[in-house]
């Protein structure tokens, strides 16, 4: 029993988690984001966070599908349609598309969507990601 | 690190280095909640097909996107559109040389990473027209 989320247990058109998983975007968060990138946080307090955070915002809706250890990433597809500021609070859903199995390897391949607290849309992404092994 | 152009005519190229050590692989784990022990456990690793330790692949969006952001202005932040794949992974100690490359005809600049001769990364970049 490993408490994960067993491959055989995924079902197309799943939804993650149940509610929307919500992000509170903090200056803290984009300031440390922006320095692994190599940047440099502004002291602007609604300051436009690295679209790219979208790694992180959407991380609790993936985390919510809780694969097992060992999952690596495969492809990352992202729009970003406005632009997210600190002080934002986001919600996440993730919703399993298309499951397949290649070269032994099995794959989910995952929507995400995001909207801030004006419910206007900030990020939509497509998530290929080799699932771990369920032993 | 070159210089950016923000209105890059095609052909144009930026490169950029980026240590990636197990400290930023780290931090990126907590920034992101992504405490997958594949990333930050080295005897788990050991015990995978990789052997050591490897880095997020999201991780490297980081290096593009501050790239991205010095290339094409504020559109990255409201318009912006990235496909990647990761072909191969970043290992603890690697340095990465992200470079993209404006192309005729599209506002989606390729984008790659390296390690060495390895490409870690491949996809396009830039900012939506539509």
């Amino acid at each position: 029993m490993t408490g994960h989320t067993r491959y055989s247990d995924l079902v197309i058109g799943a939804r993650y988690p149940e509610q929307p998983a919500r992000y509170a975007v903090t200056a803290g968060v984009v300031a440390d984001y922006l320095a692994i990138g190599g940047g440099s946080a502004s002291d602007d307090p609604t300051a436009v966070a690295p679209p790219t955070l979208a790694a992180v915002y959407i991380r609790p809706a993936q985390n919510a599908l809780n694969g097992p250890p060992g999952g690596i990433h495969a492809k990352q597809r992202f729009t970003f349609s406005a632009p997210v500021r600190v002080g934002d609070t986001l919600e996440t859903i993730l919703e399993v598309r298309e499951l397949f199995e290649r070269n032994g390897k099995r794959y989910v391949v995952s929507e995400t969507t995001t909207r801030n607290q004006h419910d206007v849309l900030v990020c939509s992404g497509l998530i290929t990601q080799v699932w771990g092994s369920d032993a | 690190m070159s210089e950016v152009s923000p209105s890059p005519p095609a052909g144009t190229v930026a490169e950029r280095a980026h240590l990636v050590d197990q400290d930023l692989i780290n931090r990126y784990a907590q920034v992101s909640g992504d405490l997958n022990p594949l990333h930050t456990d080295p005897e788990f690793a050991k015990t995978t097909f990789y052997g050591r330790t490897i880095a997020h692949g999201m991780l490297t969006l980081a290096f593009v996107s501050q790239a991205m952001r010095d290339w094409v202005g504020a559109g990255w932040e409201t318009s912006g559109v990235l496909r990647v794949t990761f072909v191969a992974p970043v290992f603890a100690g690697d340095e990465v040389v992200v470079r993209i490359e404006a192309r005729p005809g599209t506002p989606l600049c390729k984008v790659e990473c390296r390690v060495g001769d390895r490409l870690t990364l491949i996809g396009e970049a830039g900012v939506s027209d539509g």
